[in-house]
């Protein structure tokens, strides 16, 4: 297990540095299509 | 040393003590009081017991570096046994003694203690008696009879001589020892120490050396004469595996103590005789007991080996659904009050894990007391895995043990048992938690990682820095519009390139296409949006649904002169103007804490998967325990449960 958390660890480390370095974001959208935001209502008391 | 003759035999007759008021020739065992130079025969001593012990009269050894002899000994037999006081003589001519008793070996001098002593009537197992300022803790208490001596003696000593005597202990981590002897008025104190055999550096010992192979003396039973063997002197009851009659042993004598077990047969899963080595240790099995603490469920019975070793004396194995401890009594026990919820003893936390009472239900092979169906003992377990301590109290003695916890397969190599272990259903209250070793290792390498992907993150904070580009308000009509924003220039190639918009859509909808064009080149990237915004009420409740603002990014953007196309078209406003406003805002390399989030969540993942497993097995361990791990005793209905 404690290997595992190390080659996970450095794989997440790994990804994380990409994913700042070329602006990956998985909560933002591209360029490209993307489908209505919001598809589905928030009722409020 | 001196050398006489004895007046009885004429044979000689070594003094090596200047003290020695009692000789007991060693060819007629007369013994002889000693007057000066001149012997008295006082009468005959009776035959010493056949012995196993592999000292004998003139064994040399060291203790705390003096030089010792052997010189005398007398035998005594108590209720649990038979034991050995050999008296030793120092180079400086003090002397003392070395008793054997349950292979523990414990050297006393005689105390010079003028205090109060309570009577011996008044003494219970694990009451504490004050001697001078030490606080000492009764742990047995006995009436030895005297069986036979030999060699050279501080005093007068016969056969069948009877003395009371309360053995004492001092606190945990001391192997201090005291013994009150009440043959005398006022009672004699002796303080002594527990040593371990090898320390004391014995030679001259019987038959020359250590022996490895244990002899045994060998006898038939007398109900159904199978053969039996006995292995000590120490060993008072013998219970034959073919008939599962009690046999008494006392001075090589044998007799039926009481009837056979019983009911079902029980096999032992390591049979008896069977040798192997524990802790550079040879041991053979001789006695194996089932005990319960609740004779109706077999669930509740465990099992347990007496191993022995002829300079070690004796140990345990203790069996339970799979699980195996191998434990030895404690020459230096802590000193703890009953059902004390934790305790420090020898620099590891010990908690209370079980209390109860256990009974003999069945019995095989040899015992060093004489044991019998349905001996009942009082017994506490206190845990700190691997180890466990377990005190067992009874009307006169009180005795500590500890056990450590050993993988079965080790067992099973060490005895050379072919078959397969049982398996292990349950979590056994010391067995060791097999992922707490790794967790520290696993939750500091994550630590590790994410000081790590906090400096990573800080980099980009800092060092790539978030940069405004432009903002530009402009509006959106139901109809197809489209709108250039100022021409803006990037230095240096960008990671990401923000375009947010905030609308002021209410009950409405845009579909925004955002053209960003490089004016060098004319290549382009092209991105679309829907933004929606509803809300209203529907019998009576409010809602709402979408939101009235979005963003979208262009990624890896050159360096280069840019400008920014917005074509758009909105719904039906339903007012005046029919337009609805878009706050432009781009934005440079904006830092996202997201995907921060994201790499923090997926190092947590295994650590908090093996922070589970942990405890689950702690949980799964206290399960089966009494009491909670903070000592309190768990309700009934908890158990029911």
């Amino acid at each position: 297990m404690f290997k595992n958390n190390l080659i996970i660890g450095t794989l997440v480390l790994i990804l994380f540095t990409g994913a700042q370095t070329r602006g990956w974001n998985l909560f933002e959208t591209g360029p490209g299509p993307k489908p209505l935001s919001g598809n589905s209502r928030t009722y409020h008391k | 040393m001196k050398t006489t003759q004895c007046p009885s035999c004429g044979a000689p007759v070594t003094i090596r003590a200047a003290d020695s008021l009692y000789v007991i020739c060693e060819f007629c065992r007369s013994t002889l009081l000693r007057d000066e130079n001149h012997l008295t025969n006082i009468g005959k001593m009776a035959e010493l017991m056949d012995d196993p012990s592999l000292i004998k009269i003139g064994t040399q050894g060291k203790f705390k570096q003096q030089h010792f002899g052997v010189i005398g000994r007398i035998q005594m037999h108590y209720a649990a046994g038979v034991w050995n006081e050999w008296y030793i003589l120092f180079d400086d001519g003090k002397g003392a003694w070395l008793s054997e008793a349950s292979g523990e070996i414990v050297i006393s001098f005689p105390a010079d203690y003028k205090g109060s002593i309570p009577p011996f009537e008044s003494l219970k197992p694990e009451a504490q008696i004050k001697l001078g300022n030490a606080v000492l803790m009764v742990t047995s208490l006995q009436t030895a009879l005297c069986i036979a001596g030999e060699g050279e003696l501080p005093f007068k000593v016969q056969s069948g001589y009877e003395a009371n005597s309360a053995d004492l202990r001092e606190i945990a981590g001391q192997k201090r020892f005291a013994t009150i002897d009440y043959s005398e008025t006022p009672p004699l104190v002796f303080a002594g120490t527990s040593v371990a055999f090898k320390d004391l550096k014995l030679t001259e010992l019987k038959n020359g050396s250590v022996p490895v192979a244990v002899k045994t003396e060998a006898f038939n039973c007398p109900k159904c004469a199978a053969p039996l063997n006995l292995h000590s002197t120490q060993i008072e009851c013998i219970v034959c595996p073919s008939c599962r009659n009690f046999i008494g042993v006392e001075n090589n004598n044998i007799k039926l103590l009481n009837k056979a077990i019983t009911g079902k047969k029980i096999t032992p899963t390591f049979p008896l005789g069977s040798q192997g080595t524990l802790e550079g240790i040879a041991w053979e099995i001789i006695g194996f007991m089932q005990r319960t603490t609740n004779p109706s469920d077999k669930n509740y019975a465990w099992f347990e080996y007496l191993l022995f070793n002829q300079t070690e004396g004796f140990a345990w194995l203790t069996e339970y659904q799979g699980h195996w401890n191998f434990a030895r009594t404690l020459s230096a026990p802590p000193n703890v009050p009953k059902s004390l919820p934790a305790f420090e003893y020898l620099s590891r936390k010990y908690t209370l894990f079980a209390s109860d009472n256990a009974i003999v239900t069945y019995v095989l092979g040899e015992f060093y007391w004489q044991v019998s169906k349905g001996e009942t003992v009082l017994v506490e377990d206190y845990i700190s895995p691997p180890f466990m301590l377990s005190r067992e109290v009874s009307s006169k003695e009180v005795s500590w043990s500890q056990a450590e916890y050993i993988e079965p397969e080790v067992l099973y190599a060490a005895f050379d048992i072919k078959k397969l272990p049982s398996p292990r259903n349950l979590v056994f209250s010391n067995q060791p938690n097999p992922y707490k070793p790794t967790l520290g290792g696993i939750i500091s390498t994550s630590l590790m990682l994410v000081a790590i992907a906090t400096l990573i993150q800080l980099y980009f904070l800092f060092f790539e820095p978030t940069v405004m580009v432009q903002t530009k308000k402009i509006s959106l009509s139901q109809s197809a519009s489209q709108h250039i924003l100022p021409e803006f220039t990037l230095k240096y190639k960008t990671r990401m390139l923000r375009v947010r918009h905030q609308t002021s859509l209410h009950n409405n909808w845009a579909e925004i296409t955002s053209t960003l064009i490089n004016k060098d080149t004319g290549e382009y990237q092209q991105g679309s949006l829907s933004i929606a915004y509803y809300y209203g009420i529907d019998d009576g409740e409010s809602w709402s649904e979408g939101s009235s603002r979005d963003m979208m990014s262009f990624r890896n953007v050159p360096a280069g002169n840019y400008y920014l196309i917005i074509d758009a078209e909105a719904g039906a406003t339903g007012t005046a103007s029919g337009r609805v406003s878009d706050t432009v805002t781009v934005t440079g390399n904006p830092t996202t804490w997201s995907n921060y989030i994201l790499a923090l969540i997926g190092l947590a993942i295994i650590p908090l998967f093996s922070l589970f497993r942990s405890i689950a097995f702690e949980t799964r361990r206290w399960n089966e325990s009494d009491f909670s791990p903070n000592g309190q005793l768990q309700s009934d209905d908890d158990e029911d449960e």
